[in-house]
């Protein structure tokens, strides 16, 4: 199949719905999960998640017209074709769509300190993550189980993704040796609980998704797949030789440690893109093994 | 570093770009079939239901080629889909369709026949 400047368009809206959901999500994770931020980064924090909430937003209604653009094949008029847009409201891309934007919106008022604040960030994180759990191949039987898998899975990527700017920024300060080795200590705390949760609910998704273990290897979705699994490993890499070897020379007053951490993380950063882009790939263009066979072409 | 980003960026995507190919599951007439009369009907089935927005048939005699938006027969999600076009004659005829999947997906694909009266 070729690749066609709709598929490409309904690619790039996803990744810019990703980045600013995710970002959006996994900021507000990490400022409620480490008290131990300081006020200058928790306000840097607020405006990554303000920022990210406006584009996650765009990224997702361009979504919405897209599809019905790609569904119809018939130029830009396509993405406001009333019939079309209909079939894209009604689809789960729709729901899912309306969904995202309302957890969004917990975000942004998160973001804003209103009152009540904490109980709209902890709703908005799992409004924002659930609405990816009704579109896509995490809609599959047994449904409750894939949503909440899919949701998960999306809250400890998000929440990873999320420590990774203000853990870089801090590590940047010249005079915070101290403070990046606490929190770099902290984040290697909190991801091993998160990577486990990562790791069981990626492997029970993969199984429910592909039919088998052995379709990983012989289906396309599979093989894209271990694409991903791929760049997660090298991710991961990353995470234990941070762990391991540089937050402890960190811990130890080494300050040279702190920019072989920042130059580190900006790998991770690298390897968070590429994972995403996989992904956006994996949920938009490859079908599942199911729908795959071609018995008479 | 800059190039070593590029090559594992490209690396990641290659298998995933080369890999993707057609959701559909049979298609009556077959792929690449070859005809001696203009069949009664063009049938598509798929593997899971599917809501199927446009389908355009093409036929090619000599160097003259016309494409035709065909009328759909549903606004359902369905596995099958049955189509009843216009007899056109001998010559190629190419089927390019686009349907939405339950699970929200556009599926999109092409299959051609020929027929030799």
């Amino acid at each position: 199949m070729e690749l066609s400047a709709w598929d490409l368009w309904a690619l790039g809206s996803k990744l810019v719905a990703y980045i600013g959901c995710f970002l959006a999500i996994g900021s507000s994770l990490y400022t409620i999960a480490t008290p131990l931020l300081d006020e200058g980064l928790k306000r840097h924090l607020r405006q990554i998640i303000l920022t990210m909430a406006v584009i996650g937003a765009v990224g997702s209604m361009a979504q919405f017209g897209i599809q019905s653009g790609r569904l119809l094949d018939e130029g830009f008029a396509g993405m406001f074709d009333p019939e079309m847009l209909a079939l894209v409201k009604d689809a789960p891309l729709g729901t899912s769509v309306f969904l995202r934007l309302g957890g969004l919106a917990l975000l942004f008022a998160f973001a804003l300190q209103i009152p009540v604040s904490g109980l709209f960030g902890a709703l908005g994180t799992v409004m924002t993550a659930s609405s990816f759990s009704f579109v896509g191949h995490g809609t599959g039987e047994p449904r409750i189980v894939m949503a909440a898998l899919v949701t998960l899975h999306l809250l400890g990527i998000s929440f990873w993704i999320g420590a990774l700017w203000p853990l870089r920024q801090i590590a940047s300060k010249e005079d915070a040796l101290d403070t990046t080795g606490k929190l770099a200590h902290r984040f290697g705390q909190q991801a091993a609980w998160v990577v486990g949760g990562l790791i069981v609910a990626g492997l029970v998704l993969t199984v429910l998704i592909t039919g088998s273990p052995a379709a990983v290897f012989t289906t396309q979705y599979g093989l894209t797949l271990l694409a991903k699994v791929a760049v997660v490993a090298a991710l991961l890499a990353l995470a234990a030789a941070n762990k391991l070897r540089i937050v402890p020379a960190i811990e130890k007053g080494d300050a040279s440690a702190a920019g072989h951490l920042r130059q580190s993380i900006s790998w991770e950063m690298l390897a968070v893109i590429v994972i995403l882009t996989i992904t956006a790939v994996l949920t938009t263009i490859t079908p599942l093994p199911e729908t795959m066979e071609m018995t008479n072409g | 570093m800059k190039r070593t980003a590029l090559a594992f960026v490209l690396a990641a995507l290659f298998p995933v770009i080369a890999l993707a190919h057609s959701p559909l599951k049979s298609t009556s007439p077959q792929d690449k079939a070859e005809l001696k009369t203009f069949p009664a009907g063009i049938t598509m089935t798929f593997g899971q239901p599917a809501r199927i927005t446009k389908v355009t048939l093409t036929h090619t005699a000599g160097d003259i080629s016309r494409a035709d938006r065909l009328e759909l027969p549903s606004k359902a999600f369905e596995t099958n889909v049955e189509l009843t076009p216009e007899d056109r004659g001998s010559g190629e005829y190419g089927v390019d369709w686009r349907a939405l999947s339950k699970d929200g997906h556009v599926l999109k694909g092409r299959f051609s026949f020929k027929v030799s009266e």
